[in-house]
């Protein structure tokens, strides 16, 4: 089923709009969350959270051609603030070494003073994306949206 | 600004392109279309969301106060995920229970409530559970075989294996292992009935009793495994995978085994491939990735191929410099095969079956308790005393292997009825460590004349619950027992506690609980089949 369609049933409060979802996007939905939490069930847990937030934002949202990035996005940030929540969690290896990567971006002190919107950080991102030709756009997301691997996205791309 | 900062902003960047990203070009690896759609759904939640949904979001069913629950007709709830009740001890058919005298008392612990600082709703979700007998022999000294059945996995033994204490003293029990305990189902969306494509876990507890109604679930437990020395294979091991050093440009280079041989008189098992096909008029493709010299190589680079029955006419080896299948679409043949100097050493053996699978399983074996190892270490802060002490946290080998060789002659290809899901041969595909299943720890106890022992047989319980929807919201967990199953043990009363530490809310139940007045001891009866309690943080 298109997202379109699928959103229609959002809009329409028709309950299949879940199980379209799962069905769509399940999987790669709760991959994203294991990258992060490590751990199967609270990625379940995520997915389902996500299916929960989508049901409570559509409407007013709509997103009829982005669907798969408005589930990604909600489940990368539940799964991340259950990181942020849990400290002492073990986290994914891999997301471990992506947030040294990014720490690694942050000059200066590892705690800048204040605290920047998230928003006003998306948006920096973005005009740094604007910047870059499509393979390295293509390659950045993979990594740093999807947690692919490096092994991955050489498998992708050939 | 935290380092996750920087991570969760990238969430937001623009969904075009995460979509751009998300649709370049793949390499895609060759499953048949009947495995993509059973590795795409999830295993319980989608085919259970088309059940539940409805009730869950408000929908059709209920009395308008349990509007969104899914009830069973004694009034418990119907878990998305349910992890089954407990199990009241038995005996071995035809020991004598005459002259016992019973008393039993199960008691939850929610411990991990003891702890104000720690607590949050996700500690509902584990209990601790101590199902104590006060049995006397008014009789002569006898010795009584026990059984002591229990509903997990292999994955989660690390936590649900049993300590049987009798008088303060550990006593030893045997391991038996039941067979799946649910069924196979189609995939999502489809309207062929009879495809066995997704595993379906039992969700409720009429299910478990009836399996337990009769002898017949658990003598299937005890059967002796079936020989397989008899069985003569073919096994083509490959290992020592290599590729051109000066070819670093390749980024996955891959190595594709080809076998001719007739469906009616062979069958093939593997390890270690990641990759299956059917092409070029019915010849069988299977594919692993050559482990580059940066990368920690799978099961360390060995693979398997175990033909059973007629050995192949022949075997083709292929190498190309990337993973896929595009290079066997017509009219992209320069892309076959276009990796010169690769490949992998090559051993034909001829051996049992027996020998074959203890080849294979033994990589798989240690993957096992690598992962438990992992997650008994995650778990740790939830453990009030060590698993690591107890040797229960891993299976031993001779029950991993009699666990998949039963699966595999019961579901795979060697199967006269093989399953849809497993049909690509593959062993790790198999869920032998995470389906769910009834064990029976199996144990004797000497019972003195005119005398009275102490039996606590204690676990740990993950609570029943449902991913989303309003119970999700809420925090629900679910705990229940079953009072008779067959050759139970019989009880003269038997009586229940629970231990709240004042953290915990009964949203429904038959137990005849009151927490608000103090009544955390009940007396059970004997007519009233199953016992639940749903619970919800305060």
């Amino acid at each position: 089923m298109d997202d379109a369609r699928i959103v229609e049933l959002y809009l329409s409060r028709n309950e299949s709009a879940i199980s379209q979802t799962a069905e769509k996007y399940g999987s790669k939905l709760r991959r994203i969350a294991y990258s992060i939490l490590n751990n199967q069930e609270s990625a379940e847990e995520s997915e389902n959270d996500t299916y929960l937030e989508a049901w409570n934002r559509i409407p007013p949202h709509e997103p009829r051609t982005y669907l798969f990035a408005f589930l990604g996005r909600i489940i990368r940030h539940l799964a991340i603030d259950e990181c942020r929540r849990n400290a002492s969690q073990k986290r994914h290896a891999l997301f471990y070494e992506l947030t040294q990567e990014m720490q690694e971006c942050i000059p200066g002190k590892s705690d800048v003073e204040g605290t920047f919107a998230a928003d006003v950080l998306s948006q920096v991102i973005d005009a740094f994306l604007d910047t870059c030709s499509e393979d390295q756009r293509n390659v950045f997301v993979r990594r740093y949206w999807f947690f692919d691997t490096i092994t991955e996205i050489c498998k992708r791309y050939g | 600004m935290k380092k996750y900062d920087l991570l969760d902003a990238v969430g937001g960047i623009k969904p075009a392109y995460i979509e751009s990203a998300d649709k370049s070009k793949k390499v895609r690896k060759k499953h048949t279309w009947k495995a993509l759609v059973a590795l795409a759904a999830c295993l319980c939640l989608v085919v259970l969301s088309i059940q539940l949904l409805p009730k869950v979001l408000g929908g059709r069913t209920g009395d308008g106060s349990n509007a969104g629950d899914h009830l069973l007709a004694d009034g418990s709830s119907e878990f998305m995920s349910y992890k089954g009740p407990v199990l009241p001890l038995s005996v071995l058919k035809g020991e004598d229970q005459e002259n016992l005298s019973v008393h039993r008392k199960i008691l939850y612990d929610f411990y991990l409530l003891k702890d104000k600082q720690e607590r949050d709703k996700a500690n509902l979700s584990f209990v601790q559970v101590k199902d104590i007998y006060r049995v006397e022999n008014t009789g002569s000294k006898r010795t009584i075989k026990f059984l002591y059945p229990f509903v997990s996995s292999v994955d989660e033994l690390f936590f649900t294996a049993h300590r049987i204490i009798k008088d303060g003293k550990i006593i030893e029990s045997n391991l038996h292992y039941g067979d799946f305990a649910g069924y196979f189902s189609a995939a999502y969306g489809s309207q062929k009935a009879d495809e066995t494509l997704n595993l379906e876990n039992i969700n409720n507890w009429l299910d478990f009793q009836r399996m337990l109604s009769t002898t017949a679930y658990l003598e299937k437990a005890m059967e002796v495994q079936q020989d397989l020395r008899q069985i003569p294979v073919t096994v083509y091991e490959f290992k020592d995978s290599y590729y051109p050093e000066d070819r670093q440009d390749v980024e996955n280079p891959t190595l594709i085994a080809g076998l001719v041989f007739d469906k009616e008189k062979t069958n093939v098992l593997s390890l270690g491939f990641n990759g299956f096909a059917t092409r070029d008029n019915d010849q069988k493709y299977y594919m692993y990735s050559i482990p580059k010299k940066s990368e920690t190589p799978y099961i360390d680079d060995h693979h398997y191929l175990i033909i059973v029955g007629e050995d192949t006419s022949s075997l083709s080896i292929e190498t190309q410099s990337s993973g896929g299948w595009d290079a066997y679409e017509e009219g992209n043949e320069a892309k076959r095969n276009d990796l010169e100097g690769a490949g992998a050493k090559i051993e034909r053996l001829e051996m049992s079956l027996e020998e074959a699978l203890d080849l294979a399983l033994q990589h798989l074996y240690e993957l096992y308790r690598q992962d438990i190892q992992s997650t008994v270490s995650d778990y740790r802060s939830w453990q009030p005393s060590s698993w690591e002490e107890s040797d229960k946290s891993v299976i031993s080998y001779e029950d991993f292997k009699e666990l998949y060789v039963r699966e595999i002659l019961q579901f795979g290809v060697l199967s006269e009825n093989p399953i849809m899901r497993y049909e690509d041969g593959s062993l790790e595909s198999f869920d032998t460590r995470n389906a769910q299943r009834i064990f029976f720890a199996e144990f004797e106890l000497e019972l003195e004349a005119s005398k009275e022992i102490n039996l606590s047989i204690e676990t740990y319980k993950k609570g029943s619950m449902d991913f989303y929807g309003k119970k999700n919201s809420a925090g629900v967990y679910g705990y229940d027992l079953l009072n008779h199953v067959m050759n139970a043990l019989e009880i003269n009363s038997t009586e229940a506690e629970i231990k709240d530490y004042g953290e915990v809310e009964i949203i429904r139940q038959n137990f005849g609980f009151d927490l608000k007045n103090d009544i955390r001891t009940v007396q059970l009866s004997d007519d009233i089949s199953h016992y639940y309690m749903e619970v919800m943080a305060k």
